[in-house]
């Protein structure tokens, strides 16, 4: 799970997801931004790669990388630091 | 692992009939050419192969398994050159070669190749295309898969580093069966072992240019 390619891609999608999410967390609240981080944010981020990168894909390809498993690699982390994010806020309130 | 066979593959868009049933077979140890006019079917055949683009009808057979398409790219038996670029732009040769080879010995492979001493510095986007063809075909030739596939290797690329592809690819040869196509026909033809025309959806095999003159993708001139 944590192989470099599978983080290049992280950081590819997170690249426009981080933006987004800070933006609604300062405007609507730091749950909000949470869950744009770990939901709408991430599709915000394909769509992006996918316009921008669409031909790197095959650098995952032929590392065996199928698209699916980027995703849900991707989805599963940010889920992950969504959850420890939300814990750190409900114990320290 | 010895033999890629795809057999009896459909693929059509709407009403319009690219491949129809083509069947196909390369060995390891293979090289072979598939030529075919623009909108014959060229890529669609090899995306079909490498599992990205989905078949209507067909088979895939490696060795003695069928694979589902979506068995391909994890089983990390065919590596595939796409017509173009997919290294990222932004990233210097010397760091892009160790995110796919992460062991020294293998990443020397690439760094010590014929030519590529000369660019190890340089940034993705600021590579010739020759270059920049050289080391992808490099990277993904020097990946463990026993199959390759190619699509368009020889394209726009200047004449040194075409011979430094032709050169490769023939040493491959010994682990790997490869595919390629490509409209440089010359250069396919100095290389490969066997070849094939796609032509209104259906694969005619190839002996030498004459019969690429009598199935009019070449001119008589």
């Amino acid at each position: 799970m944590f192989h470099k390619p599978v983080s290049k891609y992280f950081w590819e999608i997170n690249a426009y997801n981080i933006p987004v999410a800070i933006i609604f967390g300062i405007s609507a609240g730091l749950i909000y931004g949470l869950l744009i981080f770990c939901t709408f944010g991430i599709f915000l981020g394909l769509l992006a790669f996918r316009y921008f990168k669409k031909n790197e894909y095959y650098l995952y390809y032929n590392l065996g990388y199928s698209k699916n498993d980027l995703i849900k690699k991707t989805f599963i982390r940010n889920l992950i630091i969504s959850s420890i994010i939300f814990m750190l806020i409900i114990i320290s309130t | 692992m010895n033999l890629l066979r795809i057999e009896n593959i459909y693929k059509s868009y709407g009403n319009n009939s690219i491949l129809s049933n083509v069947t196909l077979e390369c060995r390891r140890g293979e090289i072979l050419g598939v030529f075919g006019r623009n909108g014959t079917g060229k890529s669609t055949l090899l995306k079909i192969i490498f599992g990205t683009l989905k078949y209507d009808q067909g088979l895939i057979k490696i060795g003695q398994n069928s694979y589902a398409q979506k068995e391909i790219i994890p089983n990390q038996v065919i590596s595939y050159l796409p017509q173009e670029t997919f290294l990222p732009k932004n990233i210097k040769v010397r760091n892009i070669i160790p995110f796919f080879y992460p062991e020294g010995h293998d990443q020397d492979k690439i760094f010590y190749s014929k030519g590529v001493g000369s660019f190890t510095e340089r940034k993705i986007r600021e590579l010739s295309i020759g270059q920049l063809r050289y080391l992808e075909i490099l990277i993904i030739g020097n990946l463990n898969h026993s199959y390759m596939l190619l699509d368009e290797p020889f394209s726009m690329i200047e004449p040194i580093y075409k011979d430094f592809i032709k050169e490769f690819l023939l040493e491959l040869k010994d682990k790997k069966g490869i595919i390629l196509t490509d409209h440089y026909y010359d250069d396919v033809l100095e290389i490969t072992d066997k070849n094939f025309l796609l032509k209104a959806g259906e694969i005619i095999k190839i002996e030498n240019k004459t019969d690429l003159v009598k199935n009019e993708y070449l001119n008589q001139n």
